[in-house]
């Protein structure tokens, strides 16, 4: 066999790739084109525009009156990133410290973070532990108590593992300390890891919005996704209750949309960033060789 | 592994480092994950939220009996669980590992960033719109239908059909979850050292053998490891999902574990039972974890959790 | 108990509910016995009148007050600004858009100024409203006020643990000191007794809450006469209106059809109560001929093909969209949706919407219509000294100000110049920011008067339905169990309903035979329908 794949293998791998691409993008356009479309077009079409008679930005000025969610982008920004800081952090340690079989209550410990997978507390407990920590009406309330995912330190603490420990051990008789030997060796040779894992907790951070509406009274201090919440499903909730009769609102499906576009825009912004640190095969190689 | 008979004093003085990174991931875990662990103690009582937990009274195992009255709805959905776990198994799980592959032997480094940027867009969508694209495409008044109709055919009945059920359930997570969940095989294959490819093909090895003998097992302790996660996760299968499309096939073929306990307990506030089938379903995940860690043992492998 | 006044009825009721409280929980599953709720006074009505003179007067049965204009120069009705200045928390739902923080919005700050209160007002989007309301009452972090609708809690042991006891400030003459609350007939009322006290004030609402709308204009185009009168005439007319190649059908949904055809048949709303004795209207022979006639008609395809939905499906909003686009012809949405249909219009001038009243299913049958609930929610205060309950009353006493007040201009439309524009014809129109602050910070869930038909700029739809409504309230009938409290419908209503629609759609779409249905009866009954039954029979009994 060659090296180079033959021409019948790199056609068959563009018509797959294309194909899921296909998939994926036509409904995305159409998400895009139905926050953008008039009213009259998005309820004839049955609620999903393709393309566009006529731009509109109606939704998205309706979302953005009355500065509710702009303020709410900031609160989500800040979570978002103080929040992935400290829960790479957390994991990270946390993560390393398992990675040794043999060291002092490694079982216990690994026990601890696997059992916190499979078993979820309560709401209500969990809000009184809030409560009792004094957290109620603060942005930390949205950030400590999911600091820590078992999921994700269990998969870096896989990645830890996978690491060739040769190298930790010859560091470890040069006399270095664990500290270093994370900072120094683990770290710069874990960047894909930590981009996963880092991009898991960030995506975690920006779309919560339970945690808010349960810890944050204040709503001027509610998150993104919270706000957002209210235009698509209280607007689905209408018929309970409609008053405030005779508004012209924009079509609920481009409001949606739009909320999906304005959620999208920073996700968007971030991941080829992260990208890199993953999409190179080389790292390892590099270091070692 | 060597394990050394060192006292606890010893062992301490060197890994007590190691126990201080530890500290603040375990505190979080303990002061918000266990601690209102304690909270689900309610499984057992007749919660009633102004009485707090202390003052409900005790109700012995009466909020399990949702669970094991064994009735025929409840094996319903249990039946209806597993086959979708095991689909979801079959064709979910090996979905984005087949993708990462695809995409890492593309030798463009950009049409597959290009490519991966945009597979793993999905993954934002919220269930409400995935599940109303798929009605706008498929529905009775979707898009084939409609264009079936204007040619004077007659209509295919795709959400409303109880037997295609599963099937567009294992299609719709497909489509919204594959891109996203390549993100971590392709960081699997980063970690790759390199020389190993170089040193297989000195050995003459072409791209199929080094596939086989050496992209594979780089991946094999992460594909295991996520494999043993997504059994503890057995009896979850997608709630959101399923229930807004319950009201289109019925609940015989669509009533799922979490839908059943929703239907017969959480609606109404009760919330004894969402903790005794949150315990129950705990329990499961961790008898499966455990077994399936073993069975990785036996072969060799690490798994997640080892002696 | 804070209040002195107490009587000895009271006590007694209270220890009473207390030991069956207990009892219900060591799994004996004795029912809370319902106090004697009937013995309670209502608050006294006594009407206000210096208030404008309805355009379109409703009647005592029920047919709210239709205006077209909205005072130029409004009254004000209350004296003064009813605070102190302390702070006021309330806890209430959103089914709009959440509004933005005090600091940010000019409504609230003029609300705060108005009331003399500092107003701390904290909104759930309404979809989790059951979960923040357990945590709030878990973590004992009440508010001052607390809009109650489906909180999933027992709620007359709630109350009693929490609550306070209005009744010696409300009951009968009592009310005369909040003459806006006074304003409130005793119908609405019903809803806030519990425990054999009054324990809440209403938010009313209009007696006739849904009713079948109707695409005149789709009707007319095709000429085809909107008002049948037989059910085989209605079966004919969804026929005729029905065409698949344009994306048209006659009706958005299965369960609106069942419901209108039980209307033709005259068959009760929810229960019928005879003798003291209560039967379920899906225990009656009407029902399965509801469901059978439903099934033809979705075999007949005159059903929108997408209009099976899950529980939590945008059934609503997306029956209404359809009904504007014009792929269902007939869609049952509550009386307020009425102007809105016509701002969201996409036909064109031509566009005119009507109400449909159930005819008669044949000669030998009386079509009725069901009314609601009268009250949307009611408003329970945190237990506390006196003197400081009857200042949150003498504040929702201010919020309660009727149509046509300065108070109602500023509680439902906020700030002149800022929340809304006079137009032309002098209707106050919201402006942009008025749509953001006013709607979403849910005030009007605290407090309110009767409703009024009545929308800016839409005098033909308030017209049209005030007309339905002076001919469907005449007929209509309540379900007699309405604001009577049943433990297991309160915890395991939702649950029973699931498997009831399951039934019923099953039937519908033809899977199952109509027969089938008395066995999903059957299965009501035994996992809590008679229970229900029971404690409703209870409570009726004792109401008198």
């Amino acid at each position: 066999m060659n090296q180079a794949p033959s021409l019948s293998i790199r056609a068959l791998k563009g018509v797959v790739l294309t194909l899921c691409c296909a998939l994926v993008l036509v409904p995305f356009v159409g998400v895009v084109s139905t926050s953008l479309a008039g009213q009259e077009q998005v309820i004839k079409s049955g609620g999903f525009v393709l393309l566009p008679d006529s731009v509109s930005l109606a939704a998205y000025r309706s979302i953005f009156a009355g500065g509710v969610v702009t303020r709410a982008i900031m609160v989500s920004l800040f979570i978002t990133i103080v929040g992935t800081a400290i829960s790479l952090a957390c994991t990270a340690m946390l993560a390393y410290s398992l990675s040794r079989p043999g060291s002092l209550a490694h079982q216990p410990l690994l026990m601890v973070v696997l059992l916190s997978l499979l078993f979820t507390p309560g709401i209500i407990p969990s809000y009184l532990m809030v409560k009792q920590m004094g957290l109620l009406d603060s942005y930390w309330a949205l950030i400590i108590p999911t600091a820590v995912s078992g999921f994700n330190t269990i998969v870096m603490r896989a990645f830890f593992m996978q690491l060739p420990g040769e190298l930790l051990e010859s560091a470890r008789i040069d006399g270095a300390g664990e500290t270093t030997i994370l900072l120094r060796i683990v770290l710069p040779l874990s960047k894909a890891v930590m981009a996963v894992i880092g991009l898991f907790y960030a995506v975690g951070y920006w779309n919560a919005f339970f945690n808010a509406m349960l810890y944050i009274n204040d709503n001027s201090k509610w998150p993104l996704q919270l706000v957002l919440r209210t235009y698509v499903v209280n607007n689905a909730m209408l018929g309970t209750d409609q008053l405030g009769a005779g508004e012209a609102l924009p079509p609920q499906q481009s409001i949606q949309m739009a909320i999906l576009v304005i959620a999208l825009v920073p996700i968007l912004l971030v991941y080829p960033f992260l990208q890199r640190h993953f999409a190179k095969g080389v790292l390892t190689g590099a270091i070692k060789g | 592994m060597s394990r050394r008979r060192l006292s606890v004093r010893q062992r301490l003085r060197r890994d007590g480092m190691l126990l201080i990174l530890a500290l603040p991931g375990v505190g979080v875990l303990a002061l918000f994950e266990y601690a209102p662990l304690l909270g689900n103690v309610i499984a057992f009582k007749d919660y009633q939220p102004f009485l707090g937990i202390v003052e409900s009274p005790w109700v012995g195992l009466q909020n399990f009996m949702v669970i094991f009255n064994g009735d025929a709805q409840f094996l319903n959905a249990l039946k209806n669980t597993l086959i979708i776990t095991a689909l979801q198994v079959v064709f979910v799980f090996p979905a984005p590992i087949a993708l990462a592959l695809l995409l890492n032997s593309l030798l463009s480094e950009r049409i597959k960033r290009i490519v991966q940027s945009i597979l793993y867009l999905p993954h934002f969508l919220s269930w409400v719109i995935v599940v109303a694209i798929f009605q706008q495409i498929l529905g009775g008044s979707g898009m084939i239908n409609n264009w079936l109709r204007s040619d004077g055919r007659s209509t295919v009945d795709i959400i409303g059909n109880p037997d295609l059920f599963v099937g567009l359930l294992t299609t719709q997570v497909m489509w919204k979850e594959t891109g996203w969940a390549t993100i971590i095989f392709l960081a699997a294959l980063s970690q790759i050292d390199a020389g190993l490819y170089e040193a297989a093909s000195v050995d003459g090895a072409g791209r199929w053998r080094q596939l086989w003998h050496v992209t594979l097992p780089g991946l094999r302790a992460v594909i295991i490891l996520l494999f043993i996660l997504r059994l503890g996760d057995a009896l979850t299968v997608g709630f959101e999902q399923i229930i807004l499309q319950q009201g289109a096939v019925g609940l015989r073929t669509s009533e799922v574990l979490d839908t059943y306990v929703y239907n017969n307990g959480i609606i109404n506030g009760q919330w004894g039972v969402a903790a005794a089938v949150g315990l129950f379903k705990g329990l499961v995940g961790v008898a499966l974890v455990l077994g399936a860690n073993k069975v990785a043992h036996l072969f060799g492998e690490r798994g997640v959790y080892q002696k | 108990m804070t209040f002195a006044h107490v009587d000895r009825r009271t006590l007694l009721l209270g220890a009473l509910g207390a030991a069956a409280l207990a009892g219900c929980g060591t799994g004996g599953g004795t029912p809370n016995a319902p106090s004697n709720n009937a013995a309670v006074k209502l608050p006294a009505y006594i009407p206000f009148t210096a208030g404008p003179k309805p355009d379109l007067a409703g009647t005592a049965e029920g047919v709210l007050d239709g205006f077209l204009k909205y005072p130029a120069d409004p009254l004000k009705v209350a004296t003064g600004a009813p605070g102190d200045g302390s702070a006021v928390t309330a806890f209430v739902q959103t089914f709009s858009p959440v509004a933005p923080g005090l600091g940010n919005n000019k409504y609230w700050q003029e609300l705060n100024k108005a009331l003399n209160a500092d107003l701390k007002i904290t909104v759930v989007p309404s979809s989790d409203y059951i979960q923040k309301f357990a945590t709030l009452v878990a973590g004992d972090d009440l508010p001052d006020l607390m809009h109650i609708r489906t909180p999933a809690i027992d709620i007359p042991a709630f109350l009693r643990a929490k609550c306070q006891d209005l009744t010696p400030l409300l009951s009968g003459d009592a009310v005369k000191e909040y003459p806006l609350l006074a304003n409130i007939k005793a119908a609405f009322w019903k809803q806030c007794i519990h425990n054999g006290a009054i324990y809440g004030i209403p938010i009313p609402r209009a007696v006739q809450g849904l009713l079948m709308f109707r695409r005149d204009d789709l009707v007319a185009a095709r000429g085809l006469d909107p008002d049948p009168k037989t059910f085989a005439e209605f079966r004919k007319l969804c026929q005729d209106l029905t065409d698949p190649r344009t994306s048209r059908w006659a009706i958005t949904g299965p369960d609106i059809t069942v419901n209108f055809i039980l209307q033709m048949l005259g068959a009760p709303s929810g229960w019928k109560a005879d003798g003291g004795k209560l039967t379920n209207t899906m225990e009656l022979e009407p029902y399965k001929q509801a469901l059978a006639d439903t099934a033809q008609l979705h075999k007949d395809g005159v059903i929108h093909p997408d209009s099976f939905p899950g529980p939590n499906s945008n059934l609503s909003t997306t029956y209404a969209q359809w009904f504007n686009a014009g792929s269902a012809v007939l869609n049952v949405d509550n009386y307020t949706a009425w102007p809105q249909y016509y701002t969201q219009n996409v036909a064109g001038p031509s566009f005119r919407v009507g109400g449909m009243l159930p005819p008669n299913y044949d000669g030998g049958t009386k079509a009725v219509t069901w009314q609601g609930n009268p009250s949307f929610s009611f408003t329970a205060f945190r237990k506390a000294p006196e003197a400081r309950v009857k200042q949150l009353l003498k504040i929702c006493n201010w919020l309660a100000a009727p149509f046509g007040s300065a108070e109602y201009l500023l509680r439902s439309f906020g700030l002149d110049g800022v929340d809304w524009q006079r137009n032309a014809d002098g209707d106050p129109v919201q402006t942009d920011t008025g749509r953001a602050e006013v709607r979403g910070l849910g005030v009007q869930y605290i407090a309110a008067p009767h409703d009024v038909l009545y929308a800016p700029g839409q005098a033909q739809a308030t017209r049209d339905g005030h007309a339905y409504q002076m001919k469907a309230v005449p007929i209509s009938i309540a379900d007699p169990t309405v604001g009577m409290y049943s433990p297991t419908s309160s915890r395991q209503g939702p649950a029973l309903a699931t498997k009831l629609m399951d039934a019923r759609h099953s039937i519908i779409r033809g899977q199952k035979p109509v027969s089938s249905w008395d066995e999903a009866v059957k299965d009501w009954r035994a996992t809590g329908g008679d229970q229900i039954r029971n404690e409703f029979e209870q409570a009726l009994s004792q109401n008198g």
